[in-house]
């Protein structure tokens, strides 16, 4: 059922409040829409320098991995390096030791033949400090001269 | 297992970077090849959400001139595409090894924007102007979700459609979209009147809201509510046009000899009318190279009202435990915006604090303002204890003896009128700010004479326009501008008043019920700055009002945005009264009563010459008395010479 028609009067102001009030309405929706569109622009804005800065990051972690690449192409080189190093240094160490083995016992040996000569430079000189040294000294006399030696 | 020895490539992508593209279709451009390869090898881009393969291979005839010796940089031309959903995907380019795998030679940023919405409006035309009153369909997509609601826009009118019905033909444009074959709509009724380019909007099932436009016009002249003898193609008639502000010359950034921290402390929230005058002077300090904040006592949001603040805003609550600024330090300067209890706590504690300068607004009679609010005369009140008035002061307002001795230890008072000089103690140093309009908005303005011509109910109408809420302190002098529009309405006179804000007071209910036809009560405007295009519809603007105890100490925050639209501005004999020409500047009243203001506007209605001359010579006061920028520089001019150096 329509409601009864209101009298035009009566209607005239709520019409004419409502005419302006539908134009601050649209004054709102263009600042809203300006307001929109200026936001838009700047995160579009923000989300070009977001991916130039990530763009660089990449460019820069590539570079990164290039450089550790290298790194390590390099560190393989000196590890191989270095285990050649490491083989010639037991071998040189083995060779050292068995040198040292040698002079351990030629040393030894030099060593109980000194003991020998001092033992029979005392036992010489214990012969010749003896009484029967002295008491034969006579023949070892007779014996230098008739073979024409001198003492 | 051993990894196959990389490609020594050479490469460059083309398309424009950062990458950005539609879920529609990606596209890369670029060249790459191998020094090593006799042949270019094959390129892809490969991201989490898929792998978009070569779908062409160019020739070049740029690329083996920067590398002659390479056979292969003659054929290095790629083109990758595909789809992909929408997302942001670090995008590898990867080229071919000749055992099959891949080898990245390139990472980027991408962005792949989702598909847009889509709708065709292709029952019964696909494009053009339909005028008939018919049922109309067509079908409606987005890529990520179904529609769940569809309503045709044109005009003034919304026809809402039905949704889900087979569309065989979307489904084969679309053949990755599952619900494609789906898309159909049809309304649910005949076109009505109405006229306007179609646009369709969809609610989605996730509830985001998707608008498109279709290449249809309805154009339905009449229906069973409209008559074919309204016109539904007639041009919009605007309200604001001249909205564009005069161009002032931009002034050069300027840094002042000392950069001050200042801090003012408001007595209202950010929605009050002393908050336009103190963001004023912030935004304006601030553009000439000072640090601003603001304190509020509550309602910190309404300062999203504000435009561009160029301040910060904070509470009382916040501030009380000390306000630092951007340098770290300190404010240099605290303004208590009135002598008021609230204020001049706050501002004793940062004081206390901050060891900072301190100077206080006065804006109105705090005397009387009191006076009004507790019933009682301020002799009485003056002669009580403070402890008897601290239980009768409100926090809002000024108590009679701490604000004398406030007022006594600051270091400068600012007052709005000069009468309020009588407030600062003897020998204080003191400085009238007058307030002003913001330029931006408040500029001379034609009348909107076909928006008028719609308008006016009457010949000859005169509109008077009022904004500003109603409320016990001027309730008397809004009754008396009510009373005048009755009278000169009884009188034959065709007068409109406009009004905007809220009626905190109401009318007497006979005057309320006799005005009622001559009154367009707009209420609130949320936005300040759209006032000025509803002022332009004014004739003439009636500041009510008598000399009195209230009225001689204030300063109206309307009448600056009055005088700056260029009309007559009836005014009484008082406050800024007493400063203009009457005759010149504007229309003086001894009383601005109903008696007064009727016989102003009948005098106005009666000489348009005079209404002409007024108009001007208000807009010329405006001009030479009110900026904000000026009254910005004397306010930093009176901090600086009492600050510490």
């Amino acid at each position: 059922m329509n409601p009864a028609p209101t009298d035009p009067a009566e209607v005239l102001p709520r019409v004419r409040q409502q005419l302006i009030l539908a134009q601050v309405r649209i004054m709102e929706l263009e600042d809203a829409r300006d307001e929109t569109a200026a936001r838009l622009d700047e995160t579009n804005r923000l989300l070009h320098g977001a991916q130039t800065l990530a763009d660089k990051k990449l460019d820069e972690t590539a570079h990164a991995e290039r450089l550790r690449a290298d790194s390590e192409a390099q560190l393989g080189q000196l590890q191989r390096l270095q285990q050649a190093i490491t083989q010639s240094l037991v071998v040189a160490q083995a060779q050292l030791a068995e040198i040292q083995q040698k002079l351990e016992v030629q040393l030894r040996e030099a060593t109980a033949r000194e003991q020998r000569l001092a033992q029979v430079d005392g036992d010489l000189r214990a012969v010749k400090a003896s009484r029967s040294w002295r008491w034969t000294a006579w023949l070892r006399a007779l014996e230098r001269l008739y073979s024409g030696r001198k003492s | 297992m051993n990894s196959p020895a990389a490609l020594r490539l050479h490469s460059e992508i083309e398309t424009p970077q950062p990458l950005r593209a539609s879920a529609s279709g990606v596209t890369v451009k670029g060249w790459c090849f191998a020094e090593d390869l006799p042949d270019p090898p094959a390129v892809r881009l490969v991201t989490t959400a898929g792998v978009l393969p070569q779908t062409q291979r160019t020739t070049r005839t740029d690329v083996p001139q920067l590398f002659p010796s390479s056979a292969a940089a003659a054929r290095s031309g790629f083109v990758l595409s595909g789809t992909l959903r929408s997302g942001v995907y670090v995008a590898s380019l990867e080229a071919q090894l000749p055992d099959g795998t891949w080898q990245r030679f390139k990472q980027l940023s991408l962005v792949v924007d989702p598909v847009p919405f889509s709708a065709v409006l292709d029952e019964p035309i696909a494009q053009g102007v339909l005028r008939d009153r018919v049922k109309v369909g067509g079908w409606a997509l987005s890529a990520d979700e179904p529609v769940k609601e569809l309503a045709l826009r044109y005009g003034h009118r919304e026809v809402p459609c039905d949704i889900g019905k087979t569309r065989s033909d979307v489904q084969s444009l679309f053949p990755n979209v599952p619900h494609a074959g789906h898309a159909g709509f049809r309304s649910q009724d005949f076109l009505v009147a109405g006229h306007g380019p179609v646009r369709v909007r969809a609610r989605l099932a996730s509830g985001k809201v998707a608008m498109a436009r279709t290449a249809v016009t309805f154009s339905v002249a009449a229906d069973e509510n409209h008559a074919a003898d309204l016109d539904l193609t007639a041009p919009r008639i605007g309200l604001d046009e001249g909205r564009k502000a005069p161009q002032a010359p931009a002034a050069a950034p300027s840094r002042p000899a000392r950069a001050l921290n200042v801090l003012l402390v408001l007595h209202g929230s950010f929605a009050s009318n002393s908050a336009l005058h103190v963001a004023a002077l912030a935004n304006e300090l601030a553009a000439a190279g000072h640090a601003c904040s603001v304190a509020v006592p509550h309602d910190l949001d309404a300062l999203a009202h504000h435009e561009r603040p160029a301040f910060r805003g904070l509470t009382f609550a916040e501030a009380e435990g000390g306000v630092l600024f951007a340098d770290g330090r300190g404010p240099d300067v605290i303004h208590a915006w009135t002598p008021r209890e609230h204020v001049r706590i706050l501002t004793e504690k940062l004081r206390a604090r901050h060891g900072s300068r301190v100077f206080v607004h006065l804006e109105d009679n705090e005397q009387q303002l009191l006076s009004i609010a507790v019933g009682r005369e301020f002799a009485a009140l003056d002669r009580m204890s403070d402890r008897e008035l601290d239980a009768v002061v409100p926090a809002d307002l000024s108590h009679p003896h701490r604000s004398r001795i406030f007022l006594a230890a600051a270091d400068g008072v600012t007052v709005i009128t000069e009468r309020l000089r009588e407030f600062a103690p003897a020998g204080k140093p003191c400085v009238t700010i007058w307030p002003a309009a913001d330029a931006r908005y408040f500029y001379p303005r034609s009348r909107p004479e076909a928006f008028r011509r719609v308008l006016d109910a009457r010949p000859r109408e005169t509109v008077l326009f009022y904004h500003g809420n109603v409320h016990a302190a001027n309730a008397a002098e809004v009754r008396e501008l009510y009373a005048a529009v009755v009278a000169l309405n009884a009188s034959g006179d065709a007068v409109t008043l406009i009004r905007t804000g809220l009626d905190r007071v109401p009318l007497p209910a006979d005057l309320a019920a006799a005005a009622e036809p001559f009154v367009l009560s707009l209420g609130q405007i949320s936005h300040h700055r759209h006032l000025p295009a509803l002022l332009a519809l004014a004739d003439i603007f009636v500041q009510p009002g008598v000399p009195d105890a209230f009225n001689d100490y204030r300063f109206p925050s309307k009448l600056p945005e009055f005088f700056a639209i260029g009309r007559p501005v009836v005014l009484p004999r008082t406050n800024l009264g007493t400063v203009v020409r009457h005759g010149v500047d504007a229309y003086v009243l001894d009383r601005a009563d109903a008696a007064g203001i009727a016989q102003a506007v009948r005098a106005l209605r009666a000489d348009p010459e005079l209404a002409a001359r007024l108009g001007r010579g208000t807009s010329d006061f405006a001009e030479k008395n009110f900026s904000w920028p000026r009254s910005a520089a004397a306010l930093a001019k009176f901090y600086l010479s009492l600050a510490p150096s």
